[in-house]
């Protein structure tokens, strides 16, 4: 798979988002809590940048904002968006409206759900189609079939006149792929794409989504908890702990030398296939922290083997430890 | 395609029929006896002028007050007036009131019922705070402000009913647009880049028809006891123009001389009432998915 997902281009060349110091506020503005605490990420064109982290780390929520897709009573402020080499005056829902579905695009979780089901495939097509690309209907149509053929899905003609329910979720996970594609855009924001598929329909899956990408070059926040899915599509890695990035690699790297201790305790939470089936999995002692009352300092150091009395003093800040790999803890190189 | 226009209509007919008889089958003995008795009284309502023995105006002062008889079937009213006649006329006005109502209090349900649950906040408030003080107010004083403002007829009627109508069934739509609007195909619809009114009609609408649907059947029997107690209280058709609820209050002085005039539009309302509330029951079983499964089977 990584063979396909090489990037044609070369790194630094074109953004396709970047965003800095997102803020995903729950309640008002003052006085609410933070679940996403000053996110910066950028995706390159061709470029595949995993986002992972255990539940409630605030990845999906950073997905979501993205597209001005947060849920009620949740407020979003960044610094800085940039969307396909289009500076954004602000992340409100208006100012991306006119970029969603066109710039940025979503892949959900479950494909059984993210479709409307008492439309045919063919009538959410049209409308996608017809409303992003200003195409007629015939046009429309035919460019659904062809978009169908793409992602592989054999009888098109006949796919576009059933419903959501008569088909499988690796079917329709490759719909939901060839829609969110439909306006070629210059980013694709995949959230968990293949959580609700089994082990080998997520494999075809995922192929698809770096052949499509190979195609038409656009950047992927893959947004999973899947270590072993990451490994094999990302060519970067950030991880997530508590609504912040924590430690940012290349994707090797991070798997050969994590160097913050979360990650480490993470990564050791993942089974070998070649270890005896009599190893007691590890896992990470305590439980994720409460946002809404966040320790001072390091958000992991309650849980962390290599806790120190200095980080407890201040929130450490990524810095880097090797070329492209940056790490938030004070503890790391001491 | 391949089939010549000529020989098209009959394969047409004989492929209808079959699915029309299998399709009356299918139908609970509710939806059976509310529907047909609604078609029937339909009907009577749309060929009063057909079928009825006599004008509805025509006056005959030498027979007033008669009880049934080969001349008059269910006899004639304090005028001489033929009241088989006058009860099909007077059919018109309620059923038209009554669904013209009803219709008006969906489509007006629908136009604030469905942004305030798919946006909520500011915009719920407000309409939430108006169809609160409309229901604050008693509908039969609704009625009469709305007679006082427009004065009477059969559209001071329409618009007193609908309006009265208005919350119940833009609550219903707030509810489904409510939980409508946070479902995941709707995030996803907004992520491929859909505006909010195409979200709506195309995304939260068609949830939105099924109830609609059982909430008219069960708000038409209450709009017409509304449409006959507004006419029973004068507010509605002007005389002499015939209505259920005016030839009630028109024979109610005559009580002690004859029964018919009050008993026989009565009847009526209370028999069309039966069978839309029976439709009422029988479309709920069919559309609304938490109503017991049990009753369903036969």
């Amino acid at each position: 798979m990584r063979a396909v997902t090489e990037p044609a281009t070369p790194v630094g060349a074109a953004t396709a988002l970047a965003v800095e110091r997102l803020r995903v506020t729950l309640g008002p503005r003052t006085g609410g809590h933070d679940l996403v605490r000053g996110v910066s990420l950028t995706v390159h064109r061709h470029r595949t940048v995993a986002l992972v982290g255990e539940s409630g780390s605030g990845k999906t929520l950073t997905g979501l904002a993205l597209l001005g897709l947060t849920p009620p009573g949740t407020s979003v402020a960044a610094g800085r968006l940039q969307i396909g080499g289009e500076e954004l005056a602000s992340c409100s829902d208006a100012d991306l409206a006119r970029f969603r579905g066109r710039r940025i695009a979503m892949v959900f979780q479950n494909p059984m759900v993210a479709m409307n089901p008492v439309l045919t495939i063919g009538q959410q097509f049209l409308q996608v189609l017809r409303h992003n690309l200003a195409l007629s209907r015939p046009a429309a149509r035919a460019r659904a079939r062809d978009l169908l053929g793409a992602v592989g899905v054999a009888d098109a003609p006949r796919r576009l006149d059933q419903y959501p329910f008569e088909m499988s979720g690796g079917m329709l996970q490759r719909i939901m792929l060839a829609l969110a594609l439909s306006a070629e855009p210059d980013v694709l924001v995949a959230d968990e794409p293949t959580t609700a598929l089994d082990t080998t329909l997520q494999a075809q899956v995922m192929a698809l989504l770096a052949e499509r990408q190979a195609q038409l070059g656009m950047g992927v926040l893959l947004v999973s908890h899947d270590l072993g899915l990451v490994a094999g599509m990302a060519d970067e890695v950030d991880v997530m702990y508590a609504g912040r990035i924590v430690e940012r690699a290349p994707t090797a790297d991070l798997f050969s030398a994590p160097a913050h201790p979360y990650t480490q305790a993470l990564l050791r939470t993942v089974r070998d296939i070649a270890s005896p089936t009599t190893t007691v999995l590890s896992a990470i002692p305590g439980a994720p922290p409460q946002l809404a009352t966040l320790p001072a300092g390091c958000s992991f150091a309650p849980r962390c083997p290599l806790a120190a009395p200095e980080c407890t003093v201040a929130l450490p800040e990524l810095r880097a430890v090797a070329a492209g790999h940056e790490v938030a803890c004070v503890r790391v190189g001491q | 395609m391949t089939a010549s226009p000529v020989t098209a209509a009959p394969v047409a007919v004989r492929a209808t029929l079959p699915r029309v008889r299998a399709g009356v089958r299918r139908l609970s003995w509710r939806e059976l006896v509310g529907g047909g008795g609604l078609v029937a009284f339909v009907l009577a309502a749309v060929l009063a002028g057909v079928v009825s023995p006599w004008s509805p105006d025509a006056l005959a002062i030498g027979s007033r007050l008669q009880g049934p008889s080969t001349a008059h079937l269910l006899g004639t009213d304090q005028l001489g007036r033929d009241l088989l006649s006058r009860i099909l006329y007077g059919l018109r006005p309620s059923l038209e009131s009554g669904f013209a109502a009803i219709a008006l209090a969906a489509v007006v349900g629908v136009l604030l019922g469905l942004p305030s649950g798919y946006f909520g906040s500011v915009i719920d408030s407000i309409v939430t705070r108006i169809l609160d003080l409309l229901v604050a107010w008693p509908a039969v004083f609704l009625a009469l402000a709305v007679v006082l403002l427009l004065g009477t007829g059969e559209l001071q009627v329409i618009i007193a009913i609908g309006l009265a109508e208005v919350p119940v069934f833009s609550r219903l739509v707030r509810s489904i647009a409510l939980l409508a609007a946070r479902s995941d195909h709707v995030v996803a619809a907004k992520a491929a880049g859909a505006s909010a009114p195409r979200i709506m009609v195309r995304h939260v609408l068609p949830f939105v028809v099924a109830p609609l649907v059982v909430q008219f059947a069960i708000a038409a029997p209450q709009a017409l006891v509304a449409e006959a107690s507004l006419n029973y209280l004068g507010l509605g058709t002007h005389p002499p123009a015939p209505s259920l609820g005016a030839m009630v209050s028109e024979g109610q002085a005559f009580l002690a001389y004859a029964a018919g005039p009050i008993v026989f539009p009565i009847a009526v309302i209370v028999v069309l009432v039966v069978c839309l509330t029976l439709l009422a029951d029988g479309l709920q079983d069919r559309l609304d998915p938490h109503r017991g499964a049990e009753r369903r089977r036969p």
